[in-house]
């Protein structure tokens, strides 16, 4: 259940035995079906989590209806709205399971606890953050600067296996296209082959 | 709103079964049902009238009902409390479980010390017959009380926090 959280902190820093048995008792094992949501609009994101097992999908709505796809989420990321996380406001973002997940979930009162008892984890937390920060940055300066190819070659290789499951539309969504737009993508790359 | 999910362990005991109708009769929580025997088939618990919701449902696994829980509700059997702590003991931590009174029992009290059975979850222990309409609660985490005290006031309980 908590295999590969301790990997990703073995990544980066080094914990004891004892400091990671103590970030388990911190820590709310989720179970999420697909099409279960995580987080609603207008929810406060009382939670965030990590994901041991499974995809998520985290999208907005305009006020034409239309669904905007910020990020897919996938085993080994974290996933949450950081914002009405740290601030307790209401959240913009929907969160939905696009499979069956298995999530650990830490609340803001925890979370604080346990970089106060293990400080270690401070350093592991300030890298995620600068690596979230960056691929912020790269995403915001494609969807303004590439082409709709350059943007799906980009997305191939960030979620490497990622994209065969989840569905064309969402893809297309996440990419800022048309289904239409991505089919003709794909078609062309398929006979560059 | 994302609906939280609401375990109950137990709902073909008294208790369980009462709380169970009334949660599915509140329509606000997607409800999973098991049962505290575990000789009894899932397929025996049956949904109480008026569930309109079709995600409620009974669940064959008491680990997975748990894991998938926010709130985890427990009417178990004295010799069933060990093995069903076993069984939920890893995801049950952070979460609130609520054990509820036992209806059999002259005092509706259960002397199970269920802190140390699931010591990294939030326990609210209650008291009382659920039947009287009067509920009293303690519990060692005053927001997991506090939350408890709201659900059963939601569900139409006078609530005593001890």
């Amino acid at each position: 259940m908590y295999e590969l959280l301790h990997q990703k902190f073995n990544e980066h820093i080094h914990l004891t035995d004892q400091e990671f048995d103590f970030c388990k008792t911190q820590f709310r094992p989720k179970k999420l079906r697909k099409r279960q949501y995580l987080l609603q609009e207008g929810d406060t994101a009382k939670y965030t989590s990590f994901v041991e097992k499974g995809l998520l999908r985290t999208y907005s709505v305009d006020d034409k209806g239309h669904e905007h796809i910020l990020q897919f989420s996938q085993e080994g990321w974290w996933v949450g709205d950081l914002y009405s996380f740290l601030t307790n406001e209401p959240s913009v973002y929907n969160i939905e399971a696009l499979e069956d997940c298995e999530l650990l979930q830490i609340t803001r009162e925890a979370w604080d606890n346990m970089l106060e008892k293990v400080p270690a984890l401070e350093r592991y937390f300030r890298i995620i953050v600068q690596n979230n920060l960056i691929a912020t940055q790269r995403r915001l300066i494609g969807s303004l600067s590439e082409t709709a190819e350059q943007k799906y070659l980009k997305l191939q290789q960030s979620f490497p296996g990622c994209l065969q499951r989840v569905p064309q539309h969402m893809i297309a969504s996440y990419l800022g296209i048309s289904r239409e737009t991505l089919s003709r993508i794909r078609s062309q790359l398929a006979a560059k082959k | 709103m994302t609906r939280e999910t609401i375990a109950i362990v137990g709902a073909e005991q008294k208790s369980g079964s009462f709380f169970a109708a009334k949660l599915i009769g509140l329509d606000e929580y997607r409800i999973l049902l098991m049962p505290g025997d575990s000789h009894i088939p899932p397929g025996d618990l049956h949904m109480p009238a008026g569930d309109m919701w079709t995600e409620n449902e009974a669940v064959t696994c008491i680990k997975d009902g748990c894991w998938e829980a926010d709130t985890i509700l427990l009417d178990v059997a004295g010799d069933q409390e060990k093995e069903t702590a076993d069984k939920i003991r890893e995801v049950s931590t952070q979460k609130i479980v609520l054990i509820l009174p036992d209806a059999g029992s002259r005092y509706a009290y259960r002397e199970t010390d269920w802190d140390e059975l699931l010591p990294t979850a939030a326990i609210v222990h209650s008291y009382g017959d659920p039947h009287q309409g009067r509920i009293s609660i303690s519990g060692h985490e005053k927001s997991a009380t506090d939350k408890i005290d709201s659900l059963l006031k939601k569900l139409g309980f006078e609530t005593v926090i001890k």
